[in-house]
């Protein structure tokens, strides 16, 4: 069995991530309405699924309002895959 | 909210109630179709009763082009204020912008050129409008959509039994069959 991704362990990355599995693209604002979160930890917690380039994250203006824009990569979706997998094998539902 | 969960029963519960969360509005899709079931059934109705009630011949058909044009504004002017507002897109409604972007611009299109370039309207617009509405309807997964994708598709079959005035009659009602019915339905389908 392998052992589970210790970033997805997380509440809030995995929710992050299941939501932005299903998603062309979110923005930070439906990320923290949708999982309940606080600004700081969920800023928190995105950058550390970017430094592991789960994620992209890009910042940019629409008209004259700031809109941070999150991704899931291909290595995001692949990590999701197996986190996902893995799961399901320990509670032996492959 | 804990900081960490190993239990991978809990983990999945997470995975299933936030992927619900994101699941597609398909009320969201209605209003392109009862816009344009509205507008396109209006003008083949208001292009009958110019030609056969009115001295203005073919002219009445400038109808089409003019019409496809404001609705083509106006469809800009709702999804660019819709787009500011929007936090999020699916792949769904990514998929759909692209497919439909490019219909319409082939339609524009063949609508201003068909003044001036011979070709058969009542084959070429029924299979192009047909194949977007039959491909919207298997990607979002809602049957009435698909049925009235085929019901344009079919159009250049059954529309040779009638005359070509009334062939605009009979396209205004396969529009309210295609668009408008179930473009109300998916307005009102609880997802």
């Amino acid at each position: 069995m392998n052992p589970l991704d210790p970033l997805l362990t997380t509440p809030l990355r995995l929710g992050a991530m299941s939501l932005l599995i299903k998603l062309k693209a979110a923005s930070f604002v439906y990320l923290k309405e949708e999982l309940n979160a606080t600004q700081g930890n969920l800023s928190v917690q995105l950058y550390k699924l970017k430094d592991a380039r789960y994620i992209n994250i890009e910042k940019r203006f629409e008209g004259s309002h700031p809109l941070t824009e999150i991704k899931i990569t291909t290595k995001g979706i692949r990590a999701f895959e197996e986190h996902v997998k893995n799961l399901k094998d320990y509670l032996h539902l492959t | 909210m804990k900081t960490n969960v190993s239990d991978p029963q809990a983990q999945l519960e997470i995975i299933s109630q936030t992927i619900a969360k994101a699941k597609e509005n398909l009320s969201e899709h209605s209003f392109a179709f009862i816009f344009w079931g509205w507008l396109v059934s209006l003008t083949a109705l208001l292009t009958y009763a110019l030609v056969v009630y009115s001295s203005l011949g073919n002219l009445s058909y400038l109808a089409w082009p003019i019409n496809t044009l404001m609705g083509f504004a106006a469809m800009i002017i709702y999804y660019r204020k819709k787009e500011k507002k929007k936090k999020h897109q699916t792949h769904v409604e990514y998929f759909l912008s692209k497919l439909w972007i490019v219909i319409g611009c082939v339609l524009l299109f063949f609508s201003l050129t068909f003044p001036f370039v011979k070709f058969n309207p009542w084959f070429f617009f029924p299979i192009i409008v047909g194949i977007g509405t039959a491909v919207s309807g298997a990607v979002l997964k809602f049957n009435p959509l698909v049925l009235g994708g085929f019901v344009l598709l079919s159009f250049p079959l059954y529309s040779v039994l009638v005359s070509k005035e009334a062939l605009l009659v009979l396209y205004a009602g396969v529009i309210i069959v295609s668009y408008l019915i179930p473009g109300y339905l998916l307005k009102n389908h609880q997802s």
